[in-house]
C-alpha cells in the first residue's frame, strides 16, 4: 500500500498538482479595515521592487521580456525562454537607465536564468525569499514590462493570489499577465521574490511562475554559467518529471480511469492493469483535472 | 475519449513579446484546479466581495445598467449632468436607449453630447438617480484597491492601481525622426542609422552616420537609453543634441516633432494574448489620460463608476482593454470634460437620421450596413480629433 500512495503521488505530479490540504492558513480579508491593510502592503512591496523590476531585450531577436536584480552588484533573474541563447541582453530600468548584462546559465526545464550586469555599480534590488511555504490562497503581487518597455510608465503592478502549485517548482495565480511580462518578478505580501513570470493560458486564472524556491537549489549552477533542461517541460523529455506509465482515459464519480499502461513502467510492475480506477490518494479523492 | 498526458507549460503560453506558439496550445488552459482548492479560493473571493459590500450599497445607488434596442450594452454613471457610457458601444447596438438604476425604474435616455477622446456619451435620462460626487477626488496610487460598481449595489469588479494616469495617445510623445544603429559605439553614443524627411532631426541639420553623444545634460550610452530620454518629453520641447561627425564634435538645438500616427504596432500574438481570459472593448486605446487597473471584467462593464476604499468617486471605466488592463478616467479629468462643450452635435443628427430610416422600413442588411458605417465614421472622427488636437 505504500508503493501504491507513492506512484499515486507520481502520478498527480504529473498532472500538474501537489498536496494542499484544506486546514491551511488561508489568509482572508473580510473587513475593509483589513483590505486597507493589505493595501498598505501592497503599496510597500510597489516602492521597494518596482525599481529593481528591468526590462530585457536582445538587438538579435527583438523580443522583450522582464527580469528582476537580486543582488546590489546587478544579478538578475529572468525566464529561460527569455534570454533564449543570447549571450548578453540590454536591462533596461524603470527609469529608463540603460546597461548591459551577460547571460550566466539557465535551467530551460524550469524556465529559470541568471544575469550579471557589466557594468560595476549599485542597483536596486529585491530579496529573494521562497515560494515552498506558499498555500492556495496566498496574497501575490506581481510586476514585469508588459508589452516591452514604455518610457510613460513604471512596470505594472497585479495583484492576485496562489491558485495552485504545479510540477517542477512552478505555481499558478491569478495575476494576470501578458506578452512582456516573461521573467518579471513575482512576490509575496511581505516583499520577498517568490517566483518568476513564465506562462499563460486561457483562464485568467492560468498565469504561470517559476517558484523560487526551485530556482534557489539550482543558484550555484546557474551562477557557474551552465545551461541545461528543455524548454516545453514535454514530461516525458524532462529528467525530473516524474512518471508512473500510464494514460489516462477519463474521470468517473469514482475516480480516474486508467486506459494504457507503458510496458516496463513503475505502473506495470505494479501490475495495474488498464481499466483500474484510481479513486483515493491521501486521503483525497481524485478527479479528471483536465481535458483534451 | 482521447487519451491525456498532461503537462504544465507544454498548454501554456510562453510570455515574451515576439515569441510565436499555435493558437491551438494557447487555448488550453491551467490550471487544473482540485475542487479543495477551488472552495478555498471561492471562499476568499466572498470575503474580499462581503467586506466591500457596504461600499457597494451605498454607491451603487450612482450606477445604471444601459440597455439599447432592448439588450444592454453597458454601464453607466450617474453624474450631474446626466449618465455617462461607453458611446462605441451605445453607437454600434443600435437606438431606442433606456437605463435602470439602482431602484429597478425603467427610465428612457438619448444622447445629449458625446466626449469622444474618451469615448464616453452623455445621456439625458430625466433625472432621478443621486449623482457621483466628481469634486472630492483624491489622486489614487499603484496598489491602492479599486471596485467597480453596479445599480444592483453589487461591485462587479475589484482590482488594484497597476499604473498612473498617463496619456495613450501616440501624438503626445516627443518625435525626432531618426533610426538608431543596434551596433555599439567604442567610446560611447549612438549612431544614426537614418534621418526621416522633414523630421525635427531633419530640420535640425542631422545627417546618417552622425553619432549622438549627449542629449541635453544626459550622455548617451545606447540607443534603449536615448530613445527612453526622448520619449520622456513632449512634442514642442527643445533639446540640445551633442554629436559627431568626421571626428568632429557639434552641437544644435532641436524642437521636437509630434511622434506620427503608423497605425497600432501590435504583433498577432500579442493580440492573441490580449483576449486571452474575457472580452475587449472595439475603442480601447488611444485616450489622453487614465489610468490602468488589473481589475478583471468584460466589455459589457465599460461605463462603471469606480470607488476607493473610503467610498470615494475615483472615476469611470473607459475601456477594458486586455487581459491584464482596465482603463478608468479619473474624476478630475472627468470635471474637465463635463465643463467642456460635448464633441459632437453632427453625429446626433446622423444618428437621428439612422433611425428614421429604420423606421421607414430598410432591411435588417441595410441597417446592418448603416450601423457599421456609422461605426466607422465615428473611429475616423476620433482620429481626426486627435489630429486637431495635435497642431
Amino acid at each position: 500500500m505504500t508503493h501504491l500512495t507513492k506512484y499515486c503521488i507520481n502520478l498527480i505530479g504529473v498532472l500538474g498538482l501537489m498536496t494542499s490540504t484544506l486546514t491551511a492558513d488561508t489568509p482572508s480579508v473580510t473587513s475593509i479595515a483589513q483590505l486597507k491593510e493589505l493595501q498598505s502592503k501592497i503599496q510597500k512591496v510597489v516602492s521597494v521592487a518596482q525599481p529593481a523590476t528591468v526590462a530585457l531585450t536582445s538587438s538579435r531577436t527583438g523580443s522583450w521580456g522582464s527580469g528582476v536584480v537580486v543582488s546590489e552588484s546587478g544579478t538578475i533573474l529572468t525566464a529561460a525562454h527569455v534570454v533564449q541563447g543570447a549571450k548578453t541582453l540590454v536591462v533596461i530600468f524603470p527609469d529608463g537607465t540603460e546597461a548591459s548584462a551577460d547571460v550566466l546559465g539557465a535551467n530551460r526545464t524550469k524556465d529559470t536564468a541568471m544575469l550579471k550586469i557589466r557594468e560595476a555599480d549599485v542597483y536596486p534590488y529585491v530579496e529573494v525569499g521562497d515560494s515552498d511555504p506558499l498555500e492556495v490562497g496566498s496574497f501575490l503581487v506581481a510586476m514585469g514590462h508588459a508589452g516591452g518597455y514604455d518610457a510613460l510608465r513604471k512596470p505594472p503592478v497585479r495583484f492576485g493570489r496562489l491558485v495552485s502549485k504545479n510540477i517542477g517548482g512552478y505555481f499558478s495565480s491569478d495575476c494576470t499577465l501578458i506578452g512582456g511580462d516573461s521573467g518579471g518578478p513575482i512576490f509575496d505580501i511581505d516583499g520577498k521574490l517568490v517566483g518568476i513570470n513564465s506562462s499563460i493560458g486561457e483562464d485568467r486564472k492560468a498565469n504561470n511562475h517559476a517558484g523560487l524556491s526551485a530556482l534557489k537549489a539550482d543558484w550555484k549552477r546557474l551562477e557557474a554559467g551552465e545551461t541545461w533542461g528543455s524548454l516545453g517541460s514535454n514530461p516525458l523529455a524532462n529528467i525530473d518529471s516524474p512518471i508512473l506509465g500510464v494514460a489516462i482515459l477519463g474521470a468517473t464519480r469514482q475516480g480516474v480511469l486508467l486506459g494504457e499502461i507503458v510496458p516496463g513502467g513503475p505502473a506495470q510492475r505494479l501490475a495495474l492493469n488498464h481499466v483500474i480506477l484510481f479513486s483515493m490518494w491521501r486521503g483525497t479523492k481524485c478527479s479528471m483535472v483536465g481535458s483534451s | 475519449m482521447k487519451h491525456t498526458v498532461l503537462s504544465v507549460s507544454v498548454w501554456a503560453t510562453l510570455i515574451t513579446t515576439g515569441f510565436s506558439q499555435s493558437r491551438e496550445s494557447a487555448r488550453r488552459g491551467l490550471p487544473f484546479l482540485r475542487p479543495d482548492d477551488q472552495q478555498i479560493l471561492q471562499k476568499q473571493s466572498e470575503g474580499f466581495f462581503k467586506a466591500i459590500d457596504p461600499i457597494a450599497d451605498k454607491t451603487g445607488e450612482n450606477a445604471v445598467n444601459v440597455f439599447s434596442s432592448g439588450r444592454m450594452v453597458a454601464r453607466g454613471t450617474v453624474t450631474a449632468d446626466g449618465v455617462l457610457t461607453k458611446w462605441s458601444e451605445l453607437v454600434s447596438k443600435g437606438d431606442n436607449i433606456w437605463v435602470i438604476g439602482h431602484d429597478g425604474v425603467k427610465r428612457d435616455a438619448f444622447v445629449k453630447g458625446v466626449y469622444l477622446e474618451y469615448d464616453l456619451a452623455l445621456l439625458d435620462y430625466g433625472g432621478g438617480l443621486s449623482a457621483v460626487d466628481i469634486k472630492q477626488a483624491e489622486a489614487v496610487k499603484p496598489g491602492e484597491f479599486l471596485i467597480a460598481v453596479g445599480p444592483a449595489k453589487e461591485a462587479h469588479g475589484l482590482g488594484i492601481v497597476s499604473v498612473a494616469p498617463r496619456s495613450l495617445r501616440e501624438s503626445d510623445k516627443a518625435f525626432l525622426g531618426v533610426r538608431m544603429d543596434f551596433n555599439p559605439i567604442k567610446g560611447g553614443g549612438v549612431r544614426l542609422e537614418s534621418v526621416e524627411k522633414g523630421s525635427a532631426a531633419a530640420r535640425a541639420g542631422l545627417v546618417s552616420g552622425d553619432v549622438v553623444t549627449q542629449v541635453n545634460e544626459k550622455k548617451v550610452d545606447g540607443l534603449h537609453e536615448m530613445g527612453n530620454f526622448l520619449q520622456s518629453l513632449k512634442p514642442g520641447d527643445q533639446m540640445v543634441l551633442h554629436f559627431r561627425r568626421n571626428a568632429r564634435e557639434f552641437s544644435v538645438d532641436v524642437v521636437l516633432g509630434a511622434r506620427p500616427e503608423r497605425g497600432q504596432f501590435s504583433p498577432q500574438r500579442l493580440k492573441q494574448m490580449k483576449r486571452m481570459g474575457g472580452t475587449i472593448n472595439d475603442v480601447a486605446e488611444g485616450f489622453p489620460d487614465v489610468l490602468q487597473s488589473d481589475m478583471q471584467i468584460e466589455a459589457l462593464d465599460a461605463g462603471s463608476p469606480v470607488f476607493d476604499l473610503d467610498g470615494k468617486f475615483v472615476g469611470l471605466v473607459v475601456a477594458r482593454a486586455s487581459r491584464i488592463k482596465t482603463y478608468i478616467i479619473t474624476a478630475d479629468k472627468l470635471a474637465i470634460q463635463l465643463e467642456k462643450e460635448p464633441n459632437m452635435s453632427v453625429g446626433l443628427e446622423k444618428k437621428t437620421r439612422l433611425i428614421d430610416r429604420r423606421k421607414a422600413g430598410i432591411t435588417a442588411v441595410e441597417a446592418k450596413e448603416l450601423r457599421q458605417l456609422g461605426n466607422i465614421i465615428e473611429r475616423a472622427k476620433r482620429r481626426i480629433l486627435e489630429i486637431e488636437n495635435r497642431e
